[in-house]
Parts: C-alpha cells; structure tokens; sequence
C-alpha cells in the first residue's frame, strides 16, 4: 500500500517536474491542459504535468484539485500504462462508458493508489458547453487515518476523458475551501 | 583457480549465513524481551507501528466480528492467547500476518476465502505456528547475518588477485540470497504444521486446510500476472503445500469431524456484501469468477442472488467481448434468487444499455427507481432513461 501511495505521490512529484509551479490567481481565468477554462475565487499553488495538472492551497495533503486531460481509450485513469493483454483489469477508460463506469474508474483508481474506503455518491449529470457531464462526491482515507471528503466531474470530449476532483480532509481544510471548490466547480467550461 | 574460488566464497557465504549470532529467548507466556537486547529494540519499534495501524482505516472495528476472531485465535493460541493482538484489516486479498511482538493481522480477503471455522482456525493456526517459533526474529537476525557475511566477502573478493573474483562474489550472493528465502520457506512449512496439529487436536476435520489451499490454487491458476521465481518466494508453492497437508490428513488415524461452518456464517455474514464490492474493485477478475464459483457451490449458501450480482458486476466491469451478455444473464439470474441488492436492477438497466435495449433498460431503471424511492442517483437515473444510448466499440 505505501508502494502505491508512493507511486501516486511520485505522480504528483512527475507532475511538478514537468513544469515550473505556478500560481494561480484569485478571479484571472486559466486555461487548464488545453481543455478546462477555470476561474478560481481562491489562490492556489500550480503544478503541470503533460495531460495533469495538481493545485493545492496548503500541500497535496491537505488540500488536492487534480485536473486529468484527454486521457485515450484504454488507458489507465491516472496515467499508470495501457491496458493490454497481459495487463487487462486495471481501471482503464474506454470510449463510451456509462456514468456508473466513469464513477467505478476514479473510485477504483483512488482505491489502487492506496486510499481506502472510497466511495462516490450523489452522482449529477449534467450538461455543459455542449458535453455532458457527470458530477459526484467524494469519500476516502488516506492509510494515516485522515478522512476526506470532495468533489469530482468527469466528461468525455472528442472519445477521450477529461476529469477534476478536488479533496480535502474533513477537519478544518474541506470546511474552508468547499464554497470556493463549488464555485469553481460550477464555473468551469470546456473548449470545444 | 576460478572454480575453487567460487566454490570456497559459496562454502563461505553459506557457513557464514549459517551462523546465527544469537540464541533465542525461552518463551514463556506473557513473557516480553528485555529491552537491551535487538529483540528488545524490535519491539518497541513494532509498538510504534501498531499506534499506527490502531488508526488506521481499513481497520474493521466491529466488536461482535472481532470477539468471534478473537475467540478462535485464543483456542488456537491456548495459554498465549493473551499475548497475541488480532487487527482485521479491510484489504481483498488473502493475507494473514505476524508481528514478533504478538500482532497478529487477519485480512478481509482471507475471512471472504475461508471457507468454514476449519478452513480459518487452520490459517490462524499457522500464524500462531510464527510466532512460537519465533520466526520473525529468527529471519531478521539471518538478514543482518548474511548482510554481514556478504559485506565480509566482498572485502576478500575486492582484495583477491583473480580477476574471476567478481564473479564468485556474485554466485555467493545468489547463493546467500537464495538461502535467504529458503529459509523463509522452511518456516511457512512449520507453521503449516503447527497450524494442522493445532486443527486435528481441536477436533477440526483435518482435510480443511489443503481443501483451502486447494481453492488458493485454483485462483492462483486463473491470475493473468506473471508469477514470481520460485527461488526468490518467501512461501512455498502453494501445490506443494496442499500435497503436504493432505499426505498428512490422509495419514491420521482418526480425524475429526468439525467444521464450525454455522458460527462461522453467523459472524461473517453482515460483511459479505462489502467484501464481495473490494473483492470486485481488485479488478483481478479471473481470481473473482473462481473465487464466487466457490463461494457459490457451498452447500449452505443462502445468499446466491448477491452472489450472481457481483458475478454481474466482473463483466460488466471487465468489458471483455460477451461480457455484456454475460453480466445481463447474471443480473437477469440474481433477480430469481434471495439476497440479491436492489442495485441489480439498475445495474441490468445499465447492461441493457450497453447492448442498445434502451426499452429493456428502462423498464430496469423504473423497477430499481420503485424498490428504491429514495435513491441518492435518482437524478442519474432519471437522466438515462432520457437519454439515448451511445454506441460502443470494444
């Protein structure tokens, strides 16, 4: 569990070489990854990645909005190889899924990197920029027995996924931040 | 000059290895290392680590599951019981451990696999085998020993003026490496034992435990990864390991008939659906479809309409070409059955769509939206059955 723990942090580490960190200023529009234009009411710290982007306010541990980007058929949700047939059961996109299975592949994915507990409720669909999207809650702990709660939308965009999920722990950072979360949640549009 | 070499750094490592640096304690029960010695140190940093895992999440806090865990762990301990500590720990695949310092960790995988009281007295059994044979202790201190000898050895390489001496090292560190976990093998196979002497003395039919290897096996058979060297495992193959214990069970003169199975159910019952949904988001699916085939046969299953859902939810999931199908005949059957959730008929909603029944899919999501009124995706719902369905390419 700590190997798979390590390797999401070694994700989020890959994803702040790939690019100097930013910040991202409160109510400046941002083009995230080509896809997601983004307005924040809140300051974030800014890491890019080739097809991922992480903002956190306070470190990846306290507060995490992840933005993952035209992720292909068959590919693994965060980036951990494609599926093949030596490696078929992974939690892999593929073209076309159903909102359940868009659900069961951030879940699964969390639950492979080592968070426990994973649980998406409440799940809204919901129609934007011309896609359809699909917006749920959050519920995970980490192993060190901090509770999250958070947020996550997913949509499919010319047969490839895009999502964002933010998560916070339930004391003190997620009460802080949600208002703003929601509000970039709801403000978020799609390039075409 | 070379062969020599080799065969004398080889001989070395091995004498070396073989060296232990210190006696074991005599354990009485209740009885604690004094804290000067490595034992001693070992303990309280294990002590650290049990704070944590205390805490931790995947910890499986209910009291009536745990007084039944524990209660079978004291009748296989005896007169150590107290000094072992049972932790459940919420994770789908078959584990069971042993900390030297009396921790014991029992996997939600291995309670989900176990097939009756037997089956899981026997498992406990063979950690307990661990930790009065004092094992862990035992592998560390030939870790740090054949660290020592190699590091020992690689002096005298370095200082020897053949150049193949490079090479003996290294067949001496495959050697010392490979003892290594022949080692750790060798005390898989004396907890087996002890694990199989506690069962036939407590009056549990024998045959359990290769019965339970057996069942590993054929999961282990099904698995699409790639298997590890046998050289470098830490436990035997499991084939060797049922052959074993059958030998042995086939072998007693009189065997025991007890199998625990109604207890056994009782506790375990409440927590099959949760187990059963990690089971399933392992996304190992072959291993699952054999694992729910087992559990499926038992001649006391009262819960087959769960059972053929999750058997829905693998191919709904998998995707493979006939999944579709396969997981609609798998809703469609657990419907017929007792148990099944109501998220079967959504679930078959799904699966219809996904065959562009979008008339049949419907209908399933206006029955789970009537046997749940108050569902949290009713608005989901709802959205499907205005939506038209999407073609898919598999």
């Amino acid at each position: 569990m700590l190997l798979r723990l390590g390797t999401f942090g070694a994700l989020v580490m890959l994803v702040a070489c790939n690019g100097a960190p930013g910040l991202v200023r409160p109510n400046e529009p941002v083009r995230v990854q080509r896809v997601f234009e983004v307005e924040s009411p809140i300051e974030w710290a800014r890491y890019r990645g080739i097809g991922n982007e992480t903002w956190t306010v306070d470190g990846t541990a306290l507060n995490r909005l992840t933005f993952l980007a035209n992720i292909r058929d068959k590919h693994h949700i965060f980036g951990y190889g494609r599926q093949t047939r030596r490696n078929p059961d992974g939690p892999f996109f593929r073209t076309g899924m159903e909102p359940n299975e868009l659900r069961d592949l951030l879940v699964d994915g969390l639950a492979q990197a080592g968070f426990a507990n994973v649980g998406a409720n409440n799940v809204q669909p919901g129609h934007r920029d011309g896609f359809t999207t699909y917006r749920f809650d959050l519920d995970l702990r980490a192993p060190n027995g901090l509770i999250y709660k958070g947020h996550a939308l997913m949509f499919e965009r010319r047969e490839r996924l895009n999502v964002a999920f933010w998560f916070a722990p339930t004391e003190h950072y997620h009460g802080r931040d949600v208002a703003a979360v929601e509000q970039l949640f709801a403000d978020m549009h799609f390039r075409q | 000059m070379f062969p020599m070499l080799k065969s004398l750094l080889v001989s070395l490592a091995i004498a070396l290895v073989g060296c232990s640096s210190q006696p074991l304690r005599t354990m009485e029960p209740g009885d604690r290392p004094a804290e000067h010695t490595d034992e001693g140190g070992l303990w309280d940093a294990l002590a650290e680590s049990e704070r944590a895992l205390q805490r931790s999440p995947l910890l499986v806090r209910d009291e009536a599951l745990n007084r039944y865990v524990n209660g079978l762990v004291c009748r296989y301990a005896g007169e150590y019981c107290k000094d072992i500590r049972v932790y459940i720990v919420r994770r789908p695949y078959f584990n069971a451990s042993m900390a030297p310092n009396g921790v014991m960790q029992v996997w939600t995988g291995a309670l989900l696999r176990a097939e009756n009281e037997a089956q899981l007295g026997f498992v406990l059994g063979h950690e307990i085998g661990h930790f009065l044979g004092q094992h862990s202790i035992k592998q560390w201190r030939r870790t740090k020993d054949t660290a020592n000898a190699l590091s020992l050895l690689q002096l005298i390489a370095a200082g020897s003026p053949s150049a193949n001496a490079g090479d003996a090292f290294d067949v001496a560190l495959f050697a010392a490496y490979a003892s290594l976990f022949k080692y750790s093998r060798d005390h898989e196979r004396e907890s087996d034992q002890h694990g199989f002497e506690r069962s036939v003395a407590l009056g549990y039919d024998a045959n359990q435990g290769w019965k339970l290897w057996q069942a590993l096996l054929a999961e282990e058979n099904a698995r699409d990864r790639r298997k590890p060297s046998s050289v470098f495992a830490t436990h035997p193959a499991t084939e060797e390991r049922l052959t074993t214990l059958r030998r042995e069970a086939e072998a007693l003169a009189k065997n025991g008939d007890g199998t625990g199975g109604a207890e056994f159910n009782e506790a375990l019952r409440p927590f099959l659906t949760t187990w059963l949904a990690d089971e399933v988001q392992r996304r190992n699916y072959p291993q699952t479809l054999v694992l729910l085939d087992r559990l499926q046969s038992r001649p006391d299953v009262r819960n087959a309409g769960m059972l053929a859902y999750f058997r829905g939810e693998v191919f709904r999931k998998r995707r493979a070409p006939g999944d579709d199908k396969r997981a609609i005949d798998a809703y469609v059957a657990a419907l017929d059955l007792p148990g099944y959730p109501a998220e079967t008929l959504r679930d078959l909603g799904y699966a219809f769509r996904r065959v562009q029944d979008t008339e049949s899919a419907n209908r399933a999501f206006a029955d789970y939206l009537a046997a749940r009124p108050k569902a949290d995706d009713r608005a989901l719902i709802e959205h499907l059955m205005q939506e038209p369905v999407r073609t898919h390419e598999d």
